[in-house]
């Protein structure tokens, strides 16, 4: 390992995403090399500036410029009879399946639990009468 | 026989349910009614990170124009995001394709007009992006405003494609995949242009280091709380 290549590998190192091999490494060049261990310290330092600047804020409101264009896309989104009567029918559809479902899962769920207690009572009766017949 | 579904609360069940994004529910809602107020909620979400990443590459007050331009942009264009990522990143993507164009047109603009082919496309009546001199420098950096104008200005010297990394992992911190998706490059050429940004940023940083002062880190601290 040579001083450019622990040099590429900085990144990684203070981000944690080395393997442990890789990264006793380079622990182990940087404290025989105090100048590159010294350049390392610097590029944190320097990211932990960069990481530690607040964020650039709008100091006007920009939606009164967006505004318009977001009305005249509306206006420019009105639907044909055609197409209002298919988006109703497409959204009846939809609500009507979904009734389906739910009242089709409901029922099943019923009677799952039906069945359920309806084996466990019926259950000892059977052992039982297959009892006594035996 | 499953008998533990039955014993289930209402509360386990609705955990259970797939989410859907709520940045892609607003854009089909969108899609749907065309409402302006939807989109609205959409800008005032990511006004400030556009705003961000387009005054870092641009800078001044074509900053506002470009960040306008990106959301108009977003809006006619809606009807193309096909949900496969997340909204934010598809936006970021046109924010970084105009940066990228503006500053190209710039440039081809300011090499028309027959300036050195080196000249900073901000020089026209932008003395916010003047360099300053890290020997004349003799007081420390204590203010973040002085620390945020030092960075832009070294920033602003480096390329555009760095510029922009730096921006979007440093910076904005976002994920190596959300930068990889935005810019287009695979991961591994993110980490290691990224880290070629970084590398280049540090050494003209160096001279301003020692300067920066704890007080302007805990300015930094207290305004990003």
């Amino acid at each position: 390992m040579d001083e450019e290549e622990v040099r590429s590998l900085f990144s990684e190192y203070l981000e944690g995403t080395l393997s442990p091999e890789l990264r006793d490494e380079v622990q182990a060049f940087l404290s025989d090399n105090p100048s590159l261990a010294a350049e390392l310290i610097q590029y944190e330092r320097t990211l932990a500036i960069l990481h530690r600047l607040p964020a650039r804020e709008p100091v006007i409101d920009m939606w009164s410029a967006i505004s318009p264009a977001a009305q005249e896309y509306k206006s420019q989104f009105r639907l044909t009879l055609k197409d209002k009567l298919r988006h109703k029918w497409h959204a009846f559809v939809a609500t009507l399946s979904e009734g389906v479902i739910l009242y089709t899962h409901t029922v099943a769920s019923r009677a799952q639990a039906r069945l359920g207690r309806h084996l466990l009572h019926s259950a000892p009766d059977r052992i039982k009468e297959g009892g006594s017949d035996a | 026989m499953n008998l533990n579904a039955e014993s289930q609360g209402p509360e386990r069940r609705i955990t259970n349910l797939p989410r859907l994004d709520p940045d892609i529910a607003l854009v089909r809602q969108f899609r749907a009614t065309g409402n302006p107020e939807v989109f609205e909620i959409l800008f005032r979400k990511y006004q400030s990170p556009v705003y961000h990443l387009v005054h870092r590459m641009v800078h001044g007050e074509e900053a506002y124009d470009l960040t306008q331009e990106i959301f108009v942009k977003a809006l006619r264009s809606i009807f193309t995001f096909k949900g496969d990522c997340k909204f934010s990143t598809w936006l970021y993507t046109i924010a970084r394709n105009m940066c990228l164009n503006h500053l190209r047109d710039t440039r081809t603009r300011t090499d028309r007009e027959q300036y050195s082919l080196n000249d900073s496309p901000y020089r026209d009546g932008d003395s916010d992006r003047d360099i300053p001199d890290p020997s004349a420098d003799v007081e420390r950096i204590t203010e973040v405003r002085e620390l945020q104008r030092i960075v832009d200005s070294l920033l602003a010297d480096l390329p555009d494609e760095q510029r922009l990394l730096i921006t979007l992992r440093d910076l904005q911190h976002l994920s190596y995949d959300e930068i990889s998706d935005i810019t287009g490059l695979s991961l591994v050429n993110v980490k290691s242009k990224l880290h070629r940004a970084r590398l280049a940023f540090k050494g003209k940083f160096a001279p301003y280091l020692s300067a920066v002062g704890s007080e302007a880190l805990s300015q930094s601290e207290l305004v990003r709380k």
